[in-house]
């Protein structure tokens, strides 16, 4: 990624963060990477090595003094209420998703585990030809795959659960700004 | 190491990298990251506090045909670090007696 599309990307994101002061973020990136690339850095490793966006925000909101200027900050009591709906809406999305998610998941794994079974039992309970033999042999590759998918998944959603649950409140927030403006009109 | 205790000894080592010359965000990384390991990510909500408690001075210059901020230590930052320095006495007594 170059710096444009870097910065392009980071101010969409930082957009749904009313509190956060995008265009000064902005700038620090930009001149970190300007700086970075003087000094003879590869622009696009460094940008890698900056970590995904959503961990940059994730970074900036988990300051303390942030969260603190938010709820001071946050005199109206409308949009106390709000933004506390926001919230718990964001985690019941969230933990939902993430509900859904693994058993959807943990599905995948079990049908694949189911297949291997399956055939084992044919292979030992009835009597098969070669040519079925083969078929189960099929079967149970193909159950491991799955398994392994499965698994794969599994293993996956607990390694991202940060980016779901921004990607979450992201989306919340959206959806309720929307709202905000066609009652506006 | 307990969070909080990092993150106070982080907003002091980055007053102290500014404490003899007046630096800029990638500088103050690539100085702290001699000793520990920073990211630009973990630096920006550090200035931007000691900014906002008034322990730094900020200016703009020109460098490149570009924009570069620059962090200067004030007088209430040296402060804060001298401070600092009288607390470690004490930590460094209390961590005597903690390791006898």
């Amino acid at each position: 990624m170059n710096r444009k599309t870097f910065l392009n990307e980071l101010r969409k994101e930082l957009k749904f963060y009313k509190k956060i002061n995008t265009e000064e973020i902005i700038y620090y990136y930009d001149e970190m990477i300007q700086d970075a690339v003087d000094e003879g850095q590869d622009e696009s490793l460094f940008i890698k090595n900056l970590g995904s966006i959503d961990s940059i925000i994730a970074n900036i909101i988990k300051d303390e003094d942030f969260i603190k200027d938010v709820k001071t900050s946050n005199k109206n009591s409308l949009t106390n209420i709000i933004g506390g709906t926001v919230k718990v809406i964001s985690w019941i999305g969230y933990y939902f998703s993430l509900f859904v998610l693994t058993i959807v998941y943990a599905s995948i794994f079990l049908s694949g585990l189911g297949l291997i079974f399956q055939a084992g039992v044919y292979f030992i309970v009835d009597e098969v030809t070669t040519m079925d033999q083969w078929v189960l042999i099929g079967m149970i590759l193909m159950g491991i795959g799955i398994a392994m998918i499965g698994y794969a998944l599994l293993a996956n959603i607990y390694k991202t659960n940060n980016s779901i649950r921004l990607f979450i409140i992201r989306k919340t927030k959206q959806i309720y700004r929307k709202k905000g403006e066609r009652n506006n009109e | 190491m307990d969070i909080q205790l990092k993150k106070g000894l982080l907003d002091l080592m980055v007053l102290a990298s500014i404490k003899y010359e007046d630096s800029y965000g990638y500088k103050i990384v690539q100085d702290i990251s001699q000793i520990l390991d920073i990211s630009e990510s973990t630096l920006y909500p550090i200035l931007k506090r000691l900014e906002k408690q008034k322990l730094v001075n900020t200016y703009n210059t020109t460098y490149n045909s570009r924009i570069r901020k620059y962090y200067q230590i004030n007088k209430n930052g040296l402060e804060k670090l001298k401070q600092s320095i009288d607390d470690f006495d004490e930590i460094n007594r209390m961590y005597m007696y903690i390791k006898r």
